[in-house]
């Protein structure tokens, strides 16, 4: 993965402005770097100023202080936020707020009409995002008829046919149910593949486990930084942030503690199975010699 | 011992009937919910669980069967709505829906003020509801609702709909969106409103590790029809019906399902991660 910076955040603070007198702190000089190509998670408990971060991805928000910079722009200049938006598109929790037409092909026209794409390179461009999500047989249907899952697969087609370089999702399979998680999870996870930066922001640990690196924030700050498995390993301090590890990590913790030889750092379910297997061999060729 | 609360017969719903578009939610519906139970209604998505709970406050009338409450016919025209809303309290998934007022006190109140309550009963009340939820009294009731996070959104909601003091508390995906502390804090909240408050609970969930944790019987909603009951035990070790009917696995199941897979000797019922863990300890420890 080549380390070359997509998204510059730079001591980024930020309040929400309640009146003349006062203002709600929620962010407090924070600054990271997304990289070209790398799947980024961000999570933190409800308040920790996360969804906020997020925002300023794409100049939704501007920073009350400190810079964001999305390839060399910087989100304060109004005057480029339709080029900041086609390079860093948005995806949202509730699918039902981000659709806009009538008609699922024309909701991922909507923002090339936008920008006024002509029309065979329109055609040319939803095409592809209906494809890449799964959804060209929908395309002529009526979103609200939808799925939840399926809603939100039409949201990103919306973003994937600006073409951007990174995809920031904030709780966009929160709503959802198993199923349509699994569906969100396997385009993204294609997308990835095929080089997209992705940003998520979510509470399901199981998704986190996927992601090349994770922020944790708390207080409006970042206060832990690693790989998934450098991140779950601090499973106490993780609760002590009002957050969790996946169900794969507090059974491998727990079986560490009765069997030592089991070990305590997986974080995914295939990844128990496969211990189990490594660890029922060797005893059953210890009590067959 | 068994003291019926809520019961339905028959409940059938079709949306848009006689149109092209005419679509059958609910489908010959019979289930019974006794007093002091917490039910879960899973299901996936379509498959009319939201139709069904619209039906419990009176937001939506038969078409046809019949819907009793706490020996309140909904199906009739001359339905005193209000005193029903009063006994069953109504949660939406998405607390923006129901929050409207601008300071979190206010929002509370709305309800219990709208009953033409004294002042001070209503104050008592909103403290009651909103301590109940875990939102301080003094630190929040003058707080903007608009500068609220998701979780404490869902909270005001909840405390809104407590403040009625309804028998049936009903909630619809009531931890989506909240994160792992601010979940289990609710989830321990609502199991004690369940056994100390003695509320009726029935909360629609696609969360199975929450239906594993809080419900003693579990409807399973398919295609409009009640197609399963039972405990979350007997739920969760019917492969085949959570398969059939596209219903997600506590990822600690899926875990023991995978090794089943594999030829291992275990049971997927046992949902709970400590559960999960012992049967792992004890397949490599023989």
């Amino acid at each position: 993965m080549s380390k070359e910076a997509i998204i510059r955040v730079q001591n980024v603070s930020f309040s929400y402005q309640m009146n003349q007198e006062q203002a709600i702190p929620v962010l407090h000089g924070v600054s990271f770097e997304v990289y070209s190509g790398e799947y980024l998670a961000i999570i933190g408990h409800n308040g920790s100023g996360k969804s906020t971060i997020s925002k300023h991805l794409n100049g939704i928000l501007t920073p009350s202080e400190g810079d964001v910079w999305v390839h060399g722009i910087n989100t304060r200049e109004k005057a480029r936020i339709h080029e900041i938006r086609s390079r860093v598109g948005m995806v949202f929790q509730h699918p039902d707020n981000q659709i806009v037409a009538t008609i699922v092909e024309d909701d991922v026209a909507f923002g090339l009409e936008n920008i006024g794409v002509a029309p065979a390179e329109m055609k040319e461009r939803v095409d592809f995002a209906l494809e890449a999500v799964g959804m060209s047989a929908f395309r002529h249907r009526p979103p609200h008829h939808l799925s939840g899952g399926q809603k939100q697969r039409v949201a990103i087609a919306g973003i994937l046919a600006m073409k951007p370089q990174c995809l920031v999702m904030d709780e966009a399979t929160s709503m959802l149910d198993s199923y349509g998680r699994q569906e969100i999870l396997g385009v993204v996870r294609k997308l990835h593949r095929q080089g997209m930066t992705i940003v998520t922001v979510t509470h399901h640990m199981s998704e986190v486990a996927e992601a090349d690196r994770v922020l944790v924030m708390e207080g409006g700050q970042i206060v832990m930084e690693g790989t998934p498995r450098e991140v779950f390993a601090h499973q106490e301090r993780l609760q002590e942030l009002h957050l969790d590890v996946p169900d794969a990590s507090r059974i491998a913790h727990l079986v560490h503690r009765q069997h030592p030889a089991f070990s305590s750092s997986l974080i995914h379910n295939h990844e128990i199975v496969e211990e189990v297997k490594r660890l029922h061999i060797r005893t059953a060729e210890a009590s067959g010699s | 011992m068994k003291q019926p609360i809520l019961v339905t017969e028959h409940l059938s719903h079709v949306y848009m009937q006689g149109t092209p578009m005419e679509h059958r939610a609910l489908d010959d519906v019979s289930i019974q919910i006794d007093r002091g139970e917490c039910i879960a209604i899973i299901g996936h998505t379509g498959s009319g669980k939201s139709t069904l709970i619209q039906h419990f406050n009176g937001l939506m009338r038969p078409q046809s069967g019949s819907v009793i409450i706490n020996g309140m016919n909904v199906s009739d025209p001359k339905l005193d709505v209000k005193a029903l809303r009063r006994q069953v309290g109504l949660v939406f998934q998405n607390p923006e829906d129901q929050i409207f007022e601008k300071l979190v006190g206010d929002d509370v109140a709305y309800g219990p003020f709208k009953m033409g309550l004294p002042i001070e009963e209503v104050r008592r009340r909103v403290e009651w509801a909103m301590e109940l939820v875990g939102l301080s009294f003094e630190e929040m009731k003058d707080r903007p609702t608009f500068a609220l996070s998701g979780g404490q959104k869902r909270k005001v909601a909840l405390a809104g709909v407590l403040s009625l003091q309804p028998k049936i508390l009903v909630l619809d995906e009531p931890t989506a969106g909240l994160d792992p502390r601010s979940r289990n804090e609710l989830l321990e909240r609502i199991k004690r409103l369940n056994t100390e408050e003695r509320l009726t609970v029935i909360f629609v969930s696609h969360n199975m590790e929450e239906v594993a944790h809080l419900a003693d019987r579990v409807y399973v909603m398919a295609n409009g029809r009640a197609v399963c009951e039972g405990t979350p035990r007997s739920i969760f070790s019917n492969q085949e019906l959570l398969h059939t009917h596209h219903i997600g696995t506590p990822e600690s199941v899926d875990i023991l399902y995978r090794l089943r897979a594999e030829g291992y000797q275990v049971d997927p019922g046992a949902y709970s991660v400590d559960e999960a863990a012992d049967q792992i300890a004890h397949l490599i420890g023989r």
